[in-house]
């Protein structure tokens, strides 16, 4: 069966999108909960926070001096040739008794240039289906292919739309996360609008609420606002936008695990990974029988 | 055992007993485990048979310190192990919901227990607490939640409609209509939006007032 591919993304920095990525993916791959299962995570995030968090600095660099990054993938586009993925893969975990693995396409800082010239040297459609295309060969041979975007809408952004089946919008309970769905929204209903094809472009599947304090009233009043809003998107565009639950809760075991560049499933049980792991059942069963 | 209320625990040394006695029975498990997986890799069938059947039996040992220590019979001890363990993997959200109900609080995790290993303590717990196999049984039905109406987030339609409203109107509209308002809802928009109303003060009134404003300004498209 074809991969299920969600692009995690919200134009707000700071919300956890790189998070929700690396630690969904790390659950996926090693809790006994989804034994087997192959992950691939994309980081499209010139930042490369994803990258850094699974490979470490010098094993980035390493991928880095051996062309293993998505910046060749964008490289070969504007040469007019392509790369095929399988070449720019970097193995991160693998248990070969379930079989279940994390593999990656890394982001390299140079990806920053490729950032200013959105038509990659070419045309701007075929330059936002550089993803699409590379990954079409390994979509059987993965279950789930996760997408880390970068806090804006650049050509790494639209590929992600364009590869993706579903938006996954990491929010923090605070205004201008929730001007980032808003925008989100828009800026995704303005692409689609050049394509025949509805499913040309990733829906909005879903929002996960992280760094949630039960209790604290201004997050409450926030929660109460997200939810008109996407009561409202969804009578605008009749697709319903789920809210995944439970809400991770705000904790320093995050903190504690992006610094040790650990994810959350490999560190000793908290209330927090326990979070994670109900959110990454809920978002499985969620498109459990989408196609 | 406990009198089976609600929250209440019928020994809260239950937990931490069961984890000194279990855990060198666990241990030795493990570590027949391995050698059973090595001589596996092998190709040793006269060890392997050896270590398999040290396998099974201390496993029938522990089985029976488990379902001794709870007064359980062993076969409902295992049934009902296994149904939890199911039930856990396929509705972890649900279950966690279920068990807090009958314990008022989860348990933490001890040190690097996995998290199968919390599971069968939260059951012991639970087994404690209800003092019968048949309750536990039926706690691990699995039962479909059912399905919020489609696109539906909005908790209490009523007060969020009132506060959007509200926060169209000036102050002085919104205090002009205030005689009108059924305190009831505005208890609940004020639970919305985070503020307490215990005196309809002009304060209070001005705060809530504030704060349909924001939210409207916030959820506009």
């Amino acid at each position: 069966m074809a991969a299920k591919i969600w692009a995690f993304l919200n134009f707000k920095g700071g919300v956890g999108k790189t998070t929700d990525t690396v630690n969904i993916a790390a659950i996926l791959a090693k809790h006994p909960d989804f034994r087997g299962t192959r992950v691939l995570v994309i980081d499209q995030d010139p930042q490369c926070n994803a990258t850094l968090w699974f490979l470490t600095r010098e094993r980035y660099h390493i991928a880095t001096e051996r062309n293993k990054s998505a910046y060749h993938l964008y490289e070969a586009q504007m040469r007019g040739s392509q790369v095929p993925i399988q070449d720019v893969i970097t193995p991160v975990f693998r248990d070969p008794q379930s079989g279940g693995c994390i593999d990656l396409v890394g982001a390299s800082f140079d990806m920053l240039e490729q950032e200013e010239d959105p038509s990659l040297g070419g045309e701007p459609a075929k330059a936002a289906t550089v993803i699409q295309r590379a990954i079409e060969p390994v979509r059987t041979a993965y279950d789930y292919i996760l997408i880390d975007c970068p806090p804006g809408y650049s050509i790494f952004t639209r590929n992600a739309l364009r590869a993706a089946q579903h938006v996954i919008v990491p929010y923090t309970a605070d205004y201008l996360a929730l001007e980032g769905i808003k925008w989100i929204k828009q800026l995704r209903d303005r692409f689609a609008r050049g394509y025949a094809d509805p499913n040309a472009v990733a829906k909005i599947g879903g929002v996960i609420v992280n760094r949630y304090r039960a209790g604290f009233k201004a997050s409450d009043a926030a929660l109460a606002e997200l939810r008109v809003v996407l009561d409202q998107l969804a009578q605008q565009s009749g697709e319903r936008i789920h809210l995944f639950r439970p809400f991770i809760r705000e904790a320093t075991a995050v903190t504690k695990a992006n610094n040790e560049q650990q994810a959350l499933v490999d560190c000793e049980p908290t209330a927090v990974r326990r979070d994670f792991i109900r959110v990454t059942h809920d978002l499985v069963n969620t498109f459990r029988r989408h196609v | 055992m406990s009198n089976g209320k609600p929250g209440h625990h019928g020994s809260a040394a239950a937990g931490p007993e069961r984890r000194a006695k279990v855990a060198p029975l666990a241990d030795g498990l493990r570590k027949l485990a391995d050698t059973l997986d090595a001589n596996q890799a092998l190709y040793d069938p006269i060890a392997f048979e050896r270590e398999a059947t040290a396998l099974v039996q201390r496993f029938r040992e522990f089985l029976q310190i488990e379902s001794q220590f709870h007064r359980v019979p062993e076969a409902k001890f295992r049934e009902c192990r296994a149904a939890w363990l199911r039930a856990w993997q396929q509705h972890p959200g649900e279950m966690e919901r279920r068990c807090e109900e009958v314990l008022g609080r989860l348990p933490h995790h001890v040190g690097d227990e996995s998290d199968l290993t919390w599971r069968l303590h939260v059951l012991v717990e639970v087994l404690d607490c209800l003092g019968d196999a048949g309750k536990v049984l039926a706690m691990a039905e699995p039962t479909r939640q059912p399905e919020p109406p489609s696109g539906i987030h909005v908790e209490d339609t009523g007060a969020t409609d009132a506060l959007l409203l509200w926060g169209q109107m000036t102050l002085e509209e919104f205090l002009l209509g205030w005689g009108r308002l059924d305190p009831e809802l505005v208890k609940r928009c004020a639970h919305l939006v985070g503020v307490t109303v215990t005196r309809p003060t002009l304060a209070a009134k001005r705060k809530l007032h504030s704060q349909a404003v924001r939210m409207f300004r916030n959820t506009r498209m």
